[in-house]
């Protein structure tokens, strides 16, 4: 049985649905926006199997994010890159929301 | 009872690791299951490091030997020789799952264009660097493509500076050797795609493609299924 995550005093804030008898949360406005909002900001980076959002690259130009990812990413120096499908330089100024993909060439080894 | 006619093309740093846990399991399977292991390569002492062996023997017909002793169920073969164009025909066939475990994107694209030819059929290719790598998953089902080539979705696998091992003379095949020298692989990578060419199987065999490749890094101790659905 999977183990689900359960704060304490969670079931006051639930509501129930006196049709189905389910039970069900209303959604706070403010912070889906604010989620939202946020979300906007970050900048998707991948290279292979590594994959995360940062909110502190967006005004950034992609030379800078490959040389402070190489090591933890594992990126090589030479691998294109890619914002929203399209090759950019090393110049390229990345925006909030944007798509960043260091092209990963597939494995040659295994023999 | 239908009869899973698997073709393994390398029996090296994957291949060997891989090979055992899929008999394991196909050997409880309800189905009859015919296994075929090409290698043209022999076991070498520089081998020891990263593969199991007993002798300095033919890759395919060394780990198949071992394999029918311990799955009596499962009927074997083995076939001491390279994929290349003269062989590639009767080799892979319609129906066939074939697992790829090879060193080089020649034969990749050769094994990658034959299935292409094929109506239904399931590749399975595995390939890394030293720390990294990726397994590509090919459905072809009633003659169309359920999921990308490996030469669709990698230009250097479309289009190969590398040469295929069963093409080359002994000269060269001895300058590949001097390159793998210079140019290591790690046990552990080797174990983590021969693990996820094994899940990807799995995934196949219960409908569970969402993905057309797999990358993991082992360094960073991540993997992630790519495009994350189609």
């Amino acid at each position: 049985m999977s183990q689900e995550r359960m704060n304490a005093g969670d079931d006051k804030k639930r509501n129930t649905d006196s049709v189905s008898g389910t039970s069900y949360q209303a959604p706070d406005i403010e912070s889906t926006f604010n989620r939202a909002k946020n979300s906007l900001n970050k900048v998707r980076v991948v290279n292979g199997a590594n994959e995360q959002y940062f909110d502190n690259i967006a005004g950034k130009n992609v030379g800078s994010v490959r040389k402070s990812l190489r090591e933890v990413f594992n990126i090589p120096g030479d691998a294109s890159a890619l914002v929203g499908g399209k090759e950019v330089q090393d110049d390229f100024i990345l925006e909030g929301g944007m798509n960043l993909e260091f092209i990963k060439e597939s494995g040659v080894k295994g023999r | 009872m239908s009869t899973r006619k698997i073709k393994v093309i390398g029996a090296g740093g994957i291949g060997g690791y891989m090979l055992e846990p899929l008999s394991r399991y196909l050997s409880y399977s309800e189905d009859s299951v015919e296994i075929t292991v090409y290698d043209g390569d022999r076991y070498e002492e520089r081998n020891r490091e990263r593969q199991r062996f007993s002798a300095c023997e033919n890759k395919a017909q060394h780990t198949v030997e071992k394999l029918k002793v311990e799955f009596p169920k499962i009927h074997f073969r083995s076939k001491a020789e390279y994929l290349t164009s003269d062989n590639i025909i009767p080799a892979i066939r319609e129906n066939d799952i074939v697992f790829m475990c090879v060193d080089n994107h020649a034969t990749r694209k050769l094994v990658s264009d034959r299935c292409q030819e094929l109506d239904n059929v399931t590749l399975i290719s595995g390939g890394n660097d030293y720390t990294d790598g990726n397994v590509i998953v090919y459905i072809r089902k009633d003659g169309g493509d359920v999921t990308k080539s490996p030469t669709e979705l990698h230009s250097k696998i479309a289009k190969p500076t590398d040469k295929n091992p069963g093409t080359i003379t002994d000269a060269q095949r001895l300058s590949c050797e001097q390159e793998a020298v210079i140019n290591p692989q790690l046990l552990f990578t080797n174990l983590a795609i021969a693990s996820a060419m094994c899940n990807c199987y799995y995934a196949c065999e219960n409908d569970k493609v969402t993905f057309e490749q797999v990358y993991l890094d082992i360094a960073t101790q991540r993997m992630r299924p790519s495009p994350d659905k189609f």
